[in-house]
């Protein structure tokens, strides 16, 4: 009997549906039914709407997940979603340049530019997290009883002639304020998959990227896509099996009795 | 001797209790006599205080005065963030100022002139600022930020005293709890919001009026060493103690006594220290014109209404807004967002959001 797995992404999905054909058309995604949904799709837009200055996911798209939760029946489910947001703060650099300190990873703050509070930066990436990935998590763990791999975005890409060969949706604050240094780039990007990280618990499983895609902490040279944040297709074949691999484990775990502790 | 005959003949409907208020609307009511100096939207205006200051800021920040503040939060910071940290919510991210010793003490530990003993409260992995225990969710994660924030927070607190062109302060406390050791005095009780209380640390205090002058002339001492020409408006908050720490009396009775002194220091200060006003806001809510109706549900805490009463006058007797602007006061005004980094910061996350669309459907990975 195949594990069903049910993805749900947006634009970092796009890795692993490219994945998917070329690991299928090989017969190397064996013994899965794999269900991709696409969440940014034009009718779904826009996913995320504000009432009442609280951002809610948008009808159509809660109904688009209900409805394929009910179709696929999955057995785990794989959250891809958003992730793109903490590029807000890290990507562009600011006319009033900024680091901070993170002393438990042995990161520390370039003094020549403003030093933020660890906790400010923090609060500020868990509320960019909390209204954009975390927004979907919480929605399919309230519409989904089995296991839920969170995964994280891509590490940011570290060559900045890359990000400004491509600078897609970054392109006019790069052109007028430049780039922030890839270390604060990653700094962010870190501390943001930390707060995801926090964020997952119970059947919500934080899944840890494999060292094999990055080099120094930045996406690997050979999985970048022609955008500034963005891996390629090769990244999501790396990732899937593993993926895959991962929610069968986990889908076991769950169904595995639970010792009582009471001695027969 | 008819009355005509007396002082009182010629002195205006404001001096007597029945023309103040009767017939009036209770929006007309109209206590402040006049303005002793005028405010302009150029005026640089500080504020300080207890809660009630808060709405002060906010009035100001809505009528575009330039409400003058001197630690603003990183721009990369969004503002509701800059917010809960209390970013805005004074001049400086110095929290609520209930009494003048506390007041006074910020300023000379901004310039140097006082470091108290009770440096920091360690709360397992979190640090609490004894000064200003709730200016950040949960405290500080290191002792190292708190320092270096600290150290950025006086820095403002300094340039907010040197360049203001007014500072108001809104008195709110007489009782405080104090260091036994070398008096520094706390906002909130060690063990309400970190720390832990200690008799034999602590000790509680209930300010004099001679005490609240000769605090608050202090400070008005060190605000104008070097901003000789800064004037001060000070208002008394009508907002009556959450509790008193004196097992004799009654909340009731404390907040009669807290507020007298306060307002009777008020008097004094005005006649004592040269540009040094006092603004009746106090006398605005808690008039017997107002009934109560100034007050919320659990008679504390002062209603839009109420706020807008308060500001309206100071409006008209310290500004040159014109008067259907000061009639138009909006009801609720938010602290306005910074305009240039929040439009930037929407523009890219909507942005951000249509790439990740347009990738997904036309792009084709790069493989």
């Amino acid at each position: 009997m195949d594990l069903r797995v049910t993805a749900y992404g947006h634009s970092h999905l796009s890795a692993y549906l490219h994945a998917k054909r070329s690991l299928e058309a090989a017969g190397a995604l064996p013994g899965v039914a794999l269900s991709l949904v696409r969440l940014n799709l034009p009718e779904l837009l826009p996913g995320i709407e504000y009432r009442d200055g609280e951002a809610v996911l948008s009808e159509a798209i809660t109904r688009r997940i209900r409805f394929t939760l009910r179709r696929d029946q999955p057995e785990a489910v794989l959250s891809v979603n958003m992730g793109n947001e903490y590029n807000i703060i890290a990507m562009h650099a600011h006319p009033e340049p900024f680091d901070f300190h993170w002393p438990e990873m042995d990161l520390h703050a370039d003094k020549s530019r403003t030093v933020l509070p660890f906790d400010l930066i923090k609060a500020e990436l868990a509320v960019l997290a909390n209204r954009n990935t975390l927004l979907y998590v919480r929605f399919l763990a309230e519409n989904f009883a089995g296991p839920i791999l969170l995964v994280p975005p891509p590490p940011p890409i570290g060559d900045d002639d890359h990000i400004r060969a491509n600078p897609g949706v970054f392109a006019n604050n790069i052109a007028a304020y430049g780039l922030n240094p890839p270390e604060v780039r990653l700094k962010v990007y870190m501390l943001y998959c930390q707060i995801l990280r926090e964020a997952a618990t119970g059947r919500v499983i934080y899944y840890d990227l494999p060292h094999q895609i990055a080099e120094a902490g930045y996406l690997k040279k050979g999985l970048w896509y022609s955008a500034p944040t963005h891996a390629n297709g090769e990244y999501g074949e790396i990732l899937l099996p593993k993926l895959i691999d991962r929610a069968r484990r986990e889908v076991a775990r769950a169904a595995a009795p639970q010792s009582s502790g009471a001695t027969p | 001797m008819s009355r005509s005959d007396t002082p009182y003949a010629s002195l205006p409907d404001h001096c007597f209790w029945s023309r103040s208020h009767r017939d009036r609307d209770l929006m007309d009511i109209d206590p402040v006599v006049a303005g002793h100096f005028r405010v302009t939207q150029e005026t640089r205006i500080a504020t300080a205080g207890s809660c009630f200051a808060q709405h002060v800021a906010r009035y100001l920040v809505d009528e575009e005065f330039n409400y003058f503040v001197t630690e603003t939060a990183h721009p990369v910071i969004s503002p509701d963030v800059a917010r809960s940290f209390n970013y805005g919510t004074f001049s400086a991210r110095y929290g609520n100022i209930y009494t003048a010793r506390q007041l006074l003490q910020l300023a000379q530990r901004a310039r140097g002139l006082f470091k108290p003993a009770e440096d920091v409260w360690d709360a397992g992995e979190r640090f609490i600022d004894p000064y200003r225990p709730a200016i950040q969710p949960g405290g500080f994660s290191r002792r190292d930020d708190y320092i270096a924030d600290r150290e950025r927070h006086y820095a403002a607190v300094r340039r907010m005293m040197d360049e203001t062109e007014l500072f108001v302060f809104t008195f709110g406390l007489t009782e405080a709890w104090r260091s036994k050791v070398d008096g520094a005095v706390f906002p909130l009780c060690p063990g309400v919001s970190g720390g832990r209380f200690d008799a034999r640390k602590h000790e509680f205090v209930n300010f004099t009026v001679q005490q609240v002058v000769d605090d608050f002339r202090a400070f008005v001492a060190l605000l104008r060493q070097n901003n000789p020409d800064c004037k001060v408006l000070m208002t008394v908050s009508p907002v009556p103690l959450a509790a008193t720490a004196r097992a004799d009396r009654s909340v009731i009775s404390a907040t009669a006594y807290s507020k007298a002194v306060l307002r009777v220091a008020c008097e004094e200060l005005e006649r004592v220290v040269k540009d040094c006003v006092y603004f009746p806001s106090y006398e605005i809510i808690t008039g017997q014109h107002a009934r109560g109706a100034y007050y919320g549900d659990d008679l504390r805490e002062v209603d839009e209404a109420g706020v807008l009463h308060v500001m309206s006058l100071f409006m008209r007797h310290y500004t040159d807004l014109p008067e259907d602007r000061i009639k138009a006061l909006a009801l609720t005004a938010p602290l306005r967002d910074r305009p240039v980094a929040a439009g930037r910061r929407a523009e890219i996350e909507r942005a951000m959001r249509l790439i990740c669309d347009e990738e997904l459907i036309e792009g084709k990975p790069n493989t």
